[in-house]
């Protein structure tokens, strides 16, 4: 079973070291703020697959970012899903709306989402998920490159990210 | 005469003002704003500096009737007591000129040149003409003259004589936007900040809330820039409204306050706040700007956050690609 990815709204409210003023935080335990980055919809958390080799990890970066408004770093969260499956969690094929067809194949939802199932694998991202940042430049150049490549249909990219990018 | 504190300090406060004597310094006017600002950047997250009202044309500081503080360089041994220079004593119209004490030395030019010297000079301890304390002064000048070579510390500051100049306003007073009304702008700010709670921020896409934020500037321009940064110093918000603000300020549409918004995202890089200092990196980051880069290595230096300190340390090699 491939890799899960999560863009997470940002990945130091997942950081697992205590800030200063955090005096309040356990050791280990979850910031409550990190879980917006796992708003659910309909009991759905929207995630893509990811190759074990992550040779599909750019191009998924490129489109889901190029279905955004603005250029903004992008942080995410990436997990293998046979270690998150024991938590009871299911997946489902459903297609994204990002401009290209082939990473919208990719995309799948964790469906059916207790509360305490979110909780569950907010826990579980926090202590075993590998996150990361790139930076924006790094996706305009992805994106670029996937406008090259016929990857990403221009035209269905919002006008104001177009405008960014020229 | 409106007296304006942008540092705090009441009744003992300081008016601080960077002058430079020769306005049209050339090229190397961005440096040396960046380097006189770097005095402040980690000790002072107050100033609010703008070519459009801190430099240009000389003023005329008669009318305080008060004392100034005069902050000058001398040959590489930091602060050093004032009067020195002969073209302080030449000032007319200048009740007296105080020095400030002499308390940290900065090391010299070059790397991490000014990271440390005035921030930990204790503003309330200037001294009057026999050395004693004064009790309160209104202006500090930090002034910048001389020949554009900056590879002296004595260039660096003197003392300028502003002859014949125009009469002295507060800071708001000399923005080019008209001097509205500070409370007002405080009103609409706070106002746009409360509805702002109930707004899901979501990366990648522009908040109601940040719409908002362009919308009041573009009423009331550096003046919503001033008060906004006044409000950020002060309250206690969430860091996810610090962060949609450092976006609004990074990505405004705006050449002519492209350095006033630079100078406001600097000193969040020493919030107390980790969240916050990570907003403004990637603030600045966004604004691309390599003369940045100095202050990412000096923030870096001092965060106690590994991934952060990483981060800075990246954003800071980007930037200089």
């Amino acid at each position: 079973m491939p890799l899960l990815l999560r863009e997470v709204n940002n990945i130091r409210w997942w950081d697992s070291q205590r800030n200063l003023g955090e005096e309040w935080l356990k050791e280990g335990e979850l910031r409550s703020d990190a879980l917006k980055s796992l708003r659910s919809k309909d009991n759905k958390v929207s995630v893509f697959l990811i190759e074990d080799d992550a040779s599909n990890l750019d191009r998924i970066l490129a489109a889901f970012a190029a279905s955004r408004q603005e250029l903004n770093d992008v942080d995410f969260a990436i997990v293998d899903f046979e270690d998150v499956k024991p938590l009871g969690l299911e997946l489902r094929d459903d297609d994204a709306d990002t401009p290209d067809s082939t990473v919208n194949a990719w995309h799948r939802d964790i469906v059916h989402l207790s509360a305490t199932k979110v909780l569950a694998l907010a826990n579980y991202l926090q202590s075993k998920a590998h996150f990361c940042r790139r930076r924006e430049r790094h996706i305009h150049k992805l994106i670029m490159e996937g406008i090259a490549a016929g990857h990403i249909d221009k035209g269905l990219m919002r006008t104001e990210l177009l405008k960014e990018l020229a | 005469m409106s007296q304006v504190d942008p540092f705090g300090l009441g009744t003992h406060g300081a008016t601080i003002v960077l002058t430079d004597a020769n306005p049209s310094f050339g090229e190397s006017t961005y440096r040396k704003e960046r380097d006189l600002f770097g005095l402040f950047k980690a000790g002072h997250p107050h100033q609010k500096w703008d070519r459009n009202y801190w430099f240009g044309e000389p003023r005329d500081f008669a009318s305080l009737g008060k004392g100034l503080g005069v902050i000058a360089g001398s040959s590489g041994t930091g602060i050093t007591t004032l009067g020195s220079s002969a073209s302080i004593s030449s000032g007319t119209g200048w009740n007296s000129i105080v020095p400030l004490e002499d308390e940290n030395a900065y090391s010299g030019w070059g790397s991490g040149y000014f990271s440390q010297p005035v921030l930990n000079v204790n503003l309330n301890r200037v001294l009057g003409h026999a050395g004693t304390p004064k009790s309160s002064f209104h202006v500090l000048i930090f002034s910048s003259a001389g020949s554009d070579s900056v590879s002296s510390v004595s260039n660096i500051f003197t003392v300028v004589n502003t002859p014949g100049a125009a009469t002295w306003r507060s800071f708001l007073d000399n923005a080019e936007s008209p001097n509205y009304p500070t409370l007002l702008i405080h009103s609409r700010l706070r106002s746009l900040i409360r509805s702002s709670g109930s707004e899901n921020f979501e990366s990648g896409y522009e908040s109601r809330y940040r719409q908002q934020l362009r919308e009041t500037f573009a009423s009331y321009r550096a003046a919503f820039l001033d008060v906004l940064y006044e409000n950020l110093k002060v309250l206690d918000l969430p860091s996810d409204l610090f962060a949609e603000t450092f976006k609004f300020v990074s990505r405004l549409d705006d050449k002519e306050s492209y350095q006033s918004r630079f100078l406001f995202l600097l000193p969040f890089l020493h919030h107390s706040s980790a969240l916050v200092r990570d907003a403004a990196g990637s603030a600045l980051y966004h604004l691309g700007d390599p003369a940045a880069a100095p202050y990412f290595r000096d923030a870096a230096k001092v965060e106690p956050n590994p991934a952060l300190r990483s981060d800075f340390l990246e954003i800071a090699a980007l930037l200089e690609e």
